[in-house]
């Protein structure tokens, strides 16, 4: 089952690989851009032959597929690093933003949802949903800069750029945390509405289990799977959409190095970045995938 | 069995109990709640609007004054809006790295109107300006100990010259580099070379430590470990930030900060909001209606300076219809350059008319001038055999201050005089390419922000390169204004040039522009670079007693 995932997911990388490498040459190459306003064509020429795009295209897939495995990505148009070093620098502090945002949801939601389900139908379940409702449209980029304007520039309480100490990370993480717990509180809440409408819960309520113990410790567990994989899908998602709040707090991540390498026509950092994205996305289905076998030994059968 | 909460409904589960998510909800439950959440958002904005007037407004902080401290103490962050491309100043010219460079390396001179003395003490020159002799500083050394001296200089040259990079023009093709006497420095060339000495406050003098070696290879070392005799040391880069840090043994006054921190802050808003959070220090060029809402917020202040950066509309004047005198003429005076000034720009900028900026060697104002009249340039176009509205492409680059607002601003203009375009905003990477391309140009015109940084007549002399203008006269008139060291004549040669250009309009000049910079008003000393793009931190200081 895991082979058959793994080899599923080589497939998509290799598919991936091919997409970038498409793309990339259609927007024609980087040379003008690089050898600048006054160069000759023969420094023009010079710079091709040193970059490699004087070589048939064939030749030039085959050589990228074979480097873009081992991480060879090249050097970027702009500085002398690798680009491969470029974005597995940036990568920790999108990872980090996406994993506490995720954090900071599944802690919020959890709590609320179990609330909303315990206290239903009374004036603090519905004030919260319909709170939650109105917070699912808040966009992201909107609530940073709201938190930027209110608690940076007025209140002063937290710094705007960078990423440099614990008080840079709550306000970026909060932005991203927000619209996800909305969505997560419903989905919560209606896996919980289901589960407790099985014949297993009645049957704890005729054992005399509080409705409080029945949610927490029996009918949150089952709700494991299902929001497993929505948090792995999200992951994956998140990764590549993180691009405005880090742009807006000047966040050292993917994002914002996506956003400066398509600026510079920075093709193989644009290349590196799609690549470790998929490869972000393809771990994290599969991830998902051993969660949900793990918790639910149903479907180990499957296949 | 059920817990009872604290609202009015039972709370019962089990599968015949009633569920609020049924489509059982009533149209008026639900306009009630989320009236309830939205007047709560209103009122939440309401309250952020009123908190933002109460903030802003009263008078403009004035900046410090004071005494400088004792030592170099405190930091202080300036804002790039992107990653410097190479810290070597051979590879790269451009904004971004400009800032940071121009406080790791120093020039032989320095040019603020006039050519001043700075790691040279004096200059002199030959009547024909092809040889130049520079008497220079004693007791400078780079930051790595090595002394300045003559041979140090020679190295630098060479570096620039071999370099075969867009910035090698700027040390020309010196015939002989003496460096024989350590404290004076000459160089000869087989053709006169008036700009060479403002060129010389421009490039930059690196350590001849790091400078043996292949281009390439040197190139690279560099840009990891840049070495000069500026106030400030390279210590590390921090991602795409630049750290320095104080140089002891710096000749001049200063420095005073103990670092001097360069911020990668892409986007413009985001280095506002972090300037008035107080996460950076200094913001550069500032677009104006943003300076003009941050006039008056507590501690925060504002400069300005009219710069060496100047506006044009680069004509494609090669082919039809801008190869005809008429229809240039024509546009130029289908735009009000003062009427967008004052909108667009609030202001900030001198129209002259002139293509150089004021502050640059031999500035004059031409004679020729062209009012804004549309009706006119409608009847040059048809003296010129146009009958409909003459079609043309226009574009502009994106690093342009306010570049969307003045492409559109300009286009509306042209539109009002009898011709039909629209302006896009293209990327530098795009737009650059397009004027490479020495055949067919995509566009007709060109927006550009021209910067004579060194005050020279640089992108004057490259006219055929921006315009393809293939003009007698006027290509003469500049060679000639070349071929003489500065002076009288020259100055007679240079308003010539001027007036001509005036007449036959290769390229369009707008207005030169005046850059605002955003800084902390607890900071003394700093003023806003004439050059536009290289903010000197050396001078800047917190006054030691507040």
């Amino acid at each position: 089952m895991i082979a058959t995932r793994l080899g599923q997911g080589v497939v998509v990388l290799l598919g991936a690989i091919t997409l970038s490498f498409v793309l990339a040459n259609l927007s024609g190459n980087p040379i003008d851009l690089l050898a600048g306003l006054n160069s000759t064509p023969e420094q023009r020429a010079a710079l091709k032959h040193e970059y490699g795009y004087d070589k048939p295209i064939p030749a030039r897939f085959v050589e990228y597929v074979v480097h873009a495995v081992q991480g060879d990505f090249g050097d970027s148009v702009r500085q002398p690093v690798s680009a491969f070093s470029l974005m597995f620098h940036a990568l920790p502090y999108t990872l980090a933003l996406v994993v506490l945002a995720m954090l900071v949801a599944v802690a919020v939601s959890v709590p609320i949802a179990v609330h909303s389900i315990l206290r239903r139908n009374t004036r603090t379940d519905r004030s919260l949903r319909t709170a939650l409702t109105v917070m699912q449209g808040l966009p992201e980029f909107w609530l940073a800069i709201v938190f930027v304007l209110v608690f940076s520039v007025w209140l002063g309480w937290f710094p705007v750029i960078g990423a440099g100490g614990p008080a840079n990370y709550v306000l970026p993480v909060l932005a991203i945390a927000i619209p996800l717990m909305s969505t997560l509180v419903r989905l919560l809440r209606g896996h919980l509405l289901d589960i407790m409408g099985m014949e297993f819960v009645t049957a704890l309520q005729a054992k005399g289990l509080s409705d409080r113990d029945i949610v927490v410790r029996h009918a949150l567990r089952n709700t494991f799977p299902v929001t497993v994989t929505f948090l792995a899908l999200q992951f994956g998602w998140m990764i590549g959409g993180t691009v405005i709040v880090e742009t807006v707090f000047s966040w050292p991540g993917l994002g914002n190095l996506a956003v400066q390498a398509t600026t510079n026509r920075d093709i193989p950092v644009i290349q590196a970045i799609v690549i470790a994205i998929a490869v972000v996305y393809i771990l994290m289905n599969l991830l998902a995938d051993l969660v949900a076998m793990t918790v639910d030994p149903r479907l180990r059968e499957a296949r | 069995m059920s817990e009872t909460g604290d609202g009015d409904d039972d709370v019962v589960f089990g599968r015949s109990a009633g569920d609020e998510d049924r489509p059982g909800i009533t149209r008026q439950r639900f306009l009630k709640r989320s009236a309830g959440s939205v007047a709560g958002l209103t009122g939440l904005s309401a309250f952020i609007a009123a908190c933002g007037g109460a903030t802003g407004g009263g008078r403009p902080t004035a900046a410090a004054t004071g005494k400088p401290p004792g030592a170099p103490t405190g930091s202080v962050s300036l804002a790039l809006a992107g990653a410097p491309p190479s810290l070597d100043p051979t590879t790269t010219f451009s904004a971004n790295d400009l800032p940071v460079s121009g406080n790791l390396y120093e020039s032989l001179l320095r040019y603020d109107g006039e050519l001043r003395p700075w790691l040279a003490t004096g200059h002199t020159v030959n009547a024909d300006a092809t040889e130049w002799t520079f008497d220079l500083r004693e007791g400078v050394t780079f930051h790595d100990g090595t002394a300045f001296d003559a041979g140090a200089v020679k190295s630098s040259i060479d570096y620039h010259a071999r370099s075969g990079s867009a910035v090698s023009f700027l040390v020309g093709n010196p015939a002989k580099v003496d460096a024989s006497s350590p404290a004076r420095l000459v160089v000869r060339f087989k053709e006169p070379f008036p700009e060479f000495g403002r060129y010389m406050s421009v490039v930059k003098m690196i350590s001849p430590k790091l400078l043996d070696g292949p281009s390439a290879v040197v190139g690279r070392r560099v840009n990891a470990t840049p070495v000069g005799t500026g106030p400030y040391r390279f210590v590390r880069r921090q991602g795409n930030d630049v750290v320095a840090a104080a140089f002891d043994g710096y000749w001049g006054a200063g420095p005073y900060f103990k670092n001097a921190v360069f911020k990668v802050v892409p986007d413009e808003s985001t280095r506002v909001s972090a300037l008035q959070a107080g996460d950076l220090n200094i913001v550069t060029k500032v677009p104006p209606p943003t300076a003009a809402g941050l006039k008056g917020r507590s501690g925060l202040t504002t400069a300005s300076v009219p710069t060496l950066t100047v506006v044009q509309l680069s004509l494609t004047a090669a082919r039809p219809p801008f190869d005809d005198v008429r229809v240039r003429q024509a546009l130029m005076y289908a735009i009000d350059r003062q009427a967008i000034l004052d909108s667009v720009f609030r202001g900030y900028g001198v129209v002259t008319g002139s293509p150089l900026p004021p502050e640059a060697y031999g500035f004059a104002k031409p004679a020729t001038q062209y009012e804004h009249d549309p009706e006119k340039a409608k009847s040059l176009l048809k003296a010129a055999g146009h009958t409909g509205p003459v079609e043309i492409t226009m574009c502009t680059f994106d690093s342009l201050l306010l570049a969307s607002s003045l492409g559109q601003a300009i286009a509306a203009m042209a539109n009002d005089a009898g011709f039909s375009t629209k302006c896009d905003v293209v990327d530098q990477g795009v737009g650059d390419k397009d004027l490479v391309k020495g055949g067919k140009r995509k566009y007709d015109v060109v927006i550009l922000e021209n910067g004579f940084v060194a005050g020279s007549a640089l992108h004057v002399n490259n006219v055929e390169f921006y315009s393809q203008y293939q003009g007698k006269d006027l290509l003469d008139q500049i060679a000639k204004m070349n071929a003489v060291a500065d002076g009288p004549e020259r100055l007679r040669m240079v308003a010539g040039v001027q007036e001509t250009w005036a007449r036959e309009l290769p390229c369009l000049p707008m207005w030169a522009h005046t850059f605002i910079d955003a800084y902390d008003a607890s900071i003394a000393g700093f003023k806003p670079p004439l050059d536009g793009y290289q903010p000197q931190l050396g001078p800047a200081y917190r006054p030691a007693s507040r």
